[in-house]
C-alpha cells in the first residue's frame, strides 16, 4: 500500500530541481564554476488559466546538456538501483518545459512549471 | 537555517533483543544535511540484520544525494538479512520525490506508523 497524500506544490518541486542542478553544477564544475558566478533569473508567467514559473540557470563551465544524458529504465531490485542520475530523473520527471542551449561561453538551462490558477 | 537531524528508537523484546528499530530523519536532506546523517543513518540501519522504520514524515526536502543515502543504507541492510520500510505519512513532496525516481517499487512506502510495523516485522 502507498500513502496517499496531497499532491506537491510547484513550488517545492522548483526548489528541489534548482538544488539538482546547482549540486551537480559544483561537482562537474570545478573549478570553472568558483572564477564564473552561477546567474540565476526566475519569471513568473500568466498564460490565462494557468500561470508558469521559468527558471533560467546560466553557467560558464564546459559546454554539457544535461538533458541530453539518456539513463536506464527504473531499477526493479535494490541491487539494480544505481546511485548517478537521480537528480536529473527529478527534473525530467517534475518539470514542464526544460531547454538547453549553449550561448556563447556559457551553457544556458530552462527550466519551467505550470501551476493551475484558482477560481 | 535548517539542517538535518536523526533519531532512533528500539522496540525491544522480553529478553532485551531489539525486534524493531525506528530511525527518524527530519530537516532538509540537501548536500549539507546528508552530509550531517549519513555516518550516523549507515551505523544505525546497516551494520545489524534489523526490522527497520525509516520515518521520513518530518523531512522537509528530499534531495537526490539523500535518496542515494537512503539506497545505499537499504541494500546494505537488505545483504545483512533485515528489511527496510519507509514511513512517509503525509507528505507529498517526498513521495512524490521517491515514486518519481522509482524508489517506492524497491523499498516499501506507507503513510500509516502501524502498517509501517507490521510490515517490517512481516
Amino acid at each position: 500500500m502507498r500513502p496517499p497524500g496531497r499532491a506537491p506544490g510547484p513550488t517545492g518541486k522548483l526548489e528541489l530541481c534548482l538544488n539538482e542542478v546547482l549540486a551537480n553544477l559544483l561537482e562537474q564544475g570545478g573549478a570553472a564554476e568558483s572564477d564564473h558566478p552561477v546567474e540565476l533569473t526566475l519569471e513568473l508567467v500568466d498564460s490565462g488559466d494557468r500561470g508558469l514559473a521559468r527558471l533560467t540557470i546560466r553557467d560558464a563551465g564546459p559546454a554539457f546538456d544535461p538533458l541530453s544524458v539518456s539513463r536506464g529504465p527504473l531499477p526493479r531490485t535494490l541491487g539494480e538501483a544505481e546511485p548517478g542520475g537521480l537528480g536529473l530523473l527529478l527534473v525530467m520527471q517534475f518539470m514542464d518545459e526544460r531547454s538547453y542551449a549553449r550561448e556563447g561561453e556559457r551553457n544556458v538551462l530552462k527550466l519551467g512549471i505550470h501551476w493551475p490558477k484558482g477560481p | 537555517m535548517e539542517t538535518a537531524s536523526i533519531r532512533s528508537d528500539d522496540v525491544l523484546e522480553a529478553d532485551g533483543a531489539i525486534r524493531l528499530r525506528k530511525v527518524v530523519l527530519s530537516g532538509r536532506l540537501d548536500m549539507l544535511g546528508v552530509e550531517e546523517i549519513a555516518l550516523k543513518l549507515t551505523s544505525l540501519t546497516a551494520i545489524k540484520p534489523l526490522p527497520v522504520i525509516l520515518d521520513l514524515r518530518e523531512v522537509s526536502f528530499l534531495a537526490s544525494i539523500g535518496i542515494r543515502s537512503i539506497i545505499s543504507s537499504a541494500r546494505a541492510l537488505d545483504q545483512k538479512g533485515g528489511r527496510m520500510v519507509i514511513l512517509l505519512g503525509e507528505n507529498a513532496l517526498v513521495k512524490a520525490t521517491l515514486e518519481s525516481t522509482g524508489i517506492d517499487d524497491i523499498i516499501p512506502m506507507v503513510s500509516d506508523p502501524e502498517q509501517a510495523e507490521r510490515d517490517a516485522l512481516a
